[in-house]
């Protein structure tokens, strides 16, 4: 199956490349365009009743997982999307704790000004309500600081991910999507109103969207392997894909604390009315990043 | 390194390193990043014991017009998040009952407080006042 992929390759060795470390000048720029794009992205979570609300009533434990998770996502984010040609992987490392700390002063200025954040609240409270942040400030932060207006730093060549790098753009994507949906009260609603056949018909719509995305990549730029026939693209890509996106949408249910209790049917029909949402930011993903 | 004026047009390529102040921003991150997680994972074994209890502190009676309004504070002085909490309040004078006021707050997080009030038509300063909370739900 691995032989009929091409992947390019940039050479990694070090010998034929010069790592360029960035001025005090370079790095303000920088962080400037993170605040920007972790506002950019972040702004219609940061206004989310749901996810302030999330912040008091989720288990801390759930919270904690929720801000580890951020550190392996970030970080494999920045590696397979190439969004910056780093020298190491403790560049990479470096990169992701600037968008941590970017966002999480991100969220606490945003959410203060809004009032949802006191003085006098729970040291817990606050952190949980600005955890529920992190995830789409920091991909803000990281696709910004980068990419924004960014002519000046790195040479814009792009690391060609692997499949398993693609899969992972996928889960990025669909994760970033659904996130801003799934604590929402509507969604919920929306599996109980729908019957199994608009249900079945939903998730052909998904496999329908990724396949189209997966075409458009052919024509946009996007990440594309060579000499795969139609069926071959199908299966690996958009269904594969889907089942990604499927996994991500229940993770992120159970995290949020939006299944608990809940029938295993119906946890399958909330699922399905997520990874909407989820499967275009799963293709999407892959066509932008 | 800057001394290669030369730049080369072919593939040659400028990996990108880590200033020292990128390093600092990054090891207080870093540092911030830790004491969040491991705050909630200690707060996590806090919670370990869920509760939730409700203390209402009611001030005295101000004249609004044709009302008189009370305002309450209710502290949960639990761990443990309460939505839906309804909080009544009875005027009353011996056994019999003049008027009641009630008032639901959404949530309201283990050690946390919640201010509100009453109005009633009744002057309160005049009768027996109890506010309590009387009902609530598991998030």
């Amino acid at each position: 199956m691995a032989s009929n992929l091409i992947e390019i390759r940039i050479p990694e060795d070090g010998l034929d490349s010069e790592i360029a470390i960035p001025t005090t000048r370079e790095f303000l720029i920088s962080v400037g365009r993170a605040f920007a794009g972790a506002l950019l992205f972040a702004l219609p979570i940061l206004m989310t009743m749901e996810m302030w609300e999330l912040g008091v009533t989720l288990h801390p434990w759930r919270i904690a997982l929720l801000l580890t998770t951020v550190l392996p996502l970030l970080l494999g984010l920045s590696h397979f999307s190439g969004i910056r040609y780093t020298a190491h992987w403790r560049d990479e490392i470096a990169d992701v704790l600037v968008a941590i700390l970017v966002s999480s002063l991100t969220a606490l200025i945003v959410l203060w000004t809004f009032g949802v954040i006191s003085i006098g609240m729970p040291i817990s409270e606050i952190i949980s309500k600005l955890a529920m942040q992190f995830i789409p400030c920091s991909i803000g932060a990281m696709l910004a600081r980068s990419q924004l207006g960014g002519s000046s730093v790195g040479n814009g060549e792009e690391r060609e991910p692997s499949y398993a790098g693609e899969l992972f753009l996928m889960m990025a994507g669909a994760l970033f999507l659904s996130l801003s949906v799934a604590p929402t009260e509507e969604t919920i609603l929306i599996a109980f109103k729908m019957t199994t056949g608009q249900e079945i018909l939903l998730v052909l719509s998904s496999l329908l969207v990724m396949q189209l995305f997966v075409y458009a990549a052919h024509f946009r730029g996007g990440h594309t392997f060579e000499g795969m026939s139609i069926g071959s693209e199908f299966a690996r890509f958009t269904v594969v894909g889907y089942v990604v996106v499927m996994a991500v949408s229940f993770c992120l249910l159970w995290l949020l604390g939006q299944i608990d209790g809940t029938s295993w049917r119906e946890i399958l029909s909330i699922c399905v009315v997520l990874s909407f949402p989820g499967a275009i930011g799963a293709a999407a993903a892959r066509l932008i990043l | 390194m800057n001394g290669q004026s030369e730049k080369n047009t072919e593939a040659k390529t400028t990996k990108q390193g880590t200033s020292g102040l990128e390093w600092g921003v990054a090891a207080i991150a870093g540092v911030l990043f830790v004491v969040m997680v491991g705050y909630m994972v200690v707060e996590g074994f806090a919670t370990a014991e869920n509760r939730v209890e409700i203390q209402i502190i009611a001030s005295p009676a101000v004249r609004q017009g044709n009302a008189f309004a009370v305002r309450f504070d209710a502290r949960n002085i639990g761990n443990q998040t309460a939505s839906s909490l309804v909080v009544r309040a009875t005027l009353s004078e011996g056994d019999r009952e003049v008027e009641t006021a009630e008032v639901t707050i959404d949530y309201l997080p283990g050690r946390s407080s919640a201010f509100g009030g009453f109005w009633f038509s009744n002057d309160p300063s005049r009768l027996k006042v109890d506010i309590r909370a009387v009902s609530y739900l598991d998030p």
